[in-house]
């Protein structure tokens, strides 16, 4: 045989099957007359042995393989149809959060912040007691409270606080002047608090969810849809019970029963007030003490799970939201 | 999802997810990367699926890394976090020889281990030289310096430890 020894890689890609057969044959004939060669093709062996023994311990513990997933990002689909007897709780978390960001994503045209300040200070001028309460006032106190009540959070958020009380302030400046110009301070943060980007992730805030103070009647469904001007938003497939607070405020409550113990409460304004859309909850009615509760940002939708969340769901709560 | 994807799902899942272990090495994590790239795969039909697989695995795994790096200062400010399940069934030792396999692979030049890796996740030659760039005639050269360089950086390991323990 003519040709030289053979280098480290012929007898790996031999060893490992993978030369191709004339080679194969060429490098077979020269082993047969070259004991040097035949040595180092031994040693190779062992090395490639001795690397997948290597490889094998630093192997992930075998388990069954899962279900295929249907969808990219839904690598666990829920179930079709019918919910579980015992739907856990961060199950009701992703719930909500994917009908939060279905809703939210569509396609509602945006709002230009001047337009949307302009028609808030023409409502004031025409309803100045009702809509003072309930327009240039749903972001700060929510905001203030949320940031009294829980210290934790909002020492990480103290802009956001911030943000939320010169908000108010200009927006309490505007209704004393009922001035219709655009406000240059509010326009930014106006902004900032409608179109939070998802990810940002100071827009998480742990905090205990607006008390039910008032009570609420239940509205025929048809009601319900009168009053927004579209099909209330609601998770398919589950009843759900229609409610208002007064026929003066145009929020709807739609309730839905996940589980037992596990109630969805969706809030909902029409669109074309400019409010925020839809105020998510999901509280566990039957339980004294919550023992946590989770607020999280979807665009410009609070999102409120509450409820005994398993620990975890923080952190899949934020991958979600991402 | 065509049939043939569902075969090549059962044959191939469990490698994909070997060879994504071996990056994020947190086996939940590498099986949701994997179910991703499947999940990916059903929306763009590439030709070759097996090996379009990997390296859209190996292009997640890498962001995995990144984002990892970012997320673990914003998880700071989540007090109630759980630290990851403590591997109480776990043999001390075998988690002892999987790090000291993993502080050798990461010795590896990241070409050299991406060889190896694909290669331990069954991928052949022209598959591996398809995804790298190599030539086909080199991932025999690139495997044999992997394979040496593996064993050589997890027995100078062993023997530090040793030396350390005294």
């Amino acid at each position: 045989m003519s040709i030289s020894h053979v280098d480290d890689g012929q007898l790996h890609a031999y060893l490992d099957g993978e030369l191709p057969q004339a080679e194969a044959w060429r490098l077979e004939a020269h082993l047969g007359e070259c004991p040097a060669c035949r040595g180092r093709l031994e040693e190779q062996r062992a090395l490639i042995a001795r690397a997948g023994e290597l490889l094998a311990l630093a192997a992930p513990p075998a388990r069954d393989i899962p279900p295929f997933p249907s969808r990219p990002g839904d690598a666990q689909p829920p179930p079709p149809g019918r919910w579980p007897a015992r739907l856990p709780l961060a199950w009701a978390a992703t719930v909500v959060l994917a009908l939060a960001a279905g809703w939210y994503l569509r396609g509602e045209p945006p709002i230009a912040p001047a337009a949307r300040d302009r028609r808030a200070a023409a409502a004031n001028a025409a309803a100045p007691r009702d809509t003072a309460r309930t327009v240039p006032t749903r972001q700060a106190p929510e905001s203030k409270t949320l940031a009294q009540q829980a210290p934790p959070a909002s020492r990480a958020l103290p802009e956001a606080d911030e943000a939320a009380r010169s908000v108010a302030a200009a927006q309490r400046d505007q209704m004393i002047s009922g001035s219709a110009v655009p406000n240059p301070q509010i326009t930014p943060l106006d902004q900032a608090a409608r179109a939070k980007p998802p990810p940002a992730p100071t827009a998480a805030l742990a905090a205990p969810a607006a008390p039910l103070a008032v009570r609420w009647e239940t509205i025929p469904w048809d009601t319900a849809r009168v009053m927004l001007g579209v099909e209330p938003a609601r998770i398919p497939n589950l009843p759900a019970v229609a409610k208002r607070r007064s026929a003066a405020e145009r929020v709807v409550l739609v309730e839905q029963q996940l589980a037992s113990g596990t109630v969805v409460r969706l809030h909902e304004r029409p669109a074309a007030e400019g409010a925020p859309g839809m105020e998510v909850g999901a509280a566990a009615m039957q339980r004294v003490d919550v023992s946590e509760r989770l607020a999280r940002y979807v665009g410009n939708l609070r999102v409120e799970i509450e409820g005994a969340l398993p620990a975890d769901s923080l952190s899949k709560l934020l991958e979600l939201v991402k | 999802m065509p049939d043939d994807l569902a075969e090549i799902y059962r044959s191939t899942f469990p490698a994909l997810v070997r060879f994504l272990y071996r990056k994020v090495w947190d086996v939940e994590r590498a099986e949701d990367l994997a179910q991703e790239a499947f999940a990916r795969a059903v929306v763009h039909k590439p030709e070759s699926v097996r090996g379009w697989l990997f390296v859209v695995a190996a292009n997640m795994a890498r962001d995995d890394a990144r984002r990892a790096a970012r997320e673990r200062r914003h998880l700071t400010l989540l007090t109630s976090e759980p630290a990851s399940a403590p591997a109480v069934d776990e043999a001390v030792h075998a988690e002892a020889e999987r790090s000291r396999v993993r502080t050798a692979l990461e010795q590896l030049t990241p070409r050299d281990r991406e060889v190896l890796l694909l290669w331990d996740a069954g991928l052949s030659y022209d598959e591996i030289a398809t995804q790298t760039g190599l030539a086909r005639g080199a991932v025999g050269t690139t495997l044999a310096r992997a394979r040496r360089r593996l064993v050589e950086a997890f027995a100078a390991g062993e023997r530090d430890e040793h030396i350390a323990r005294g």
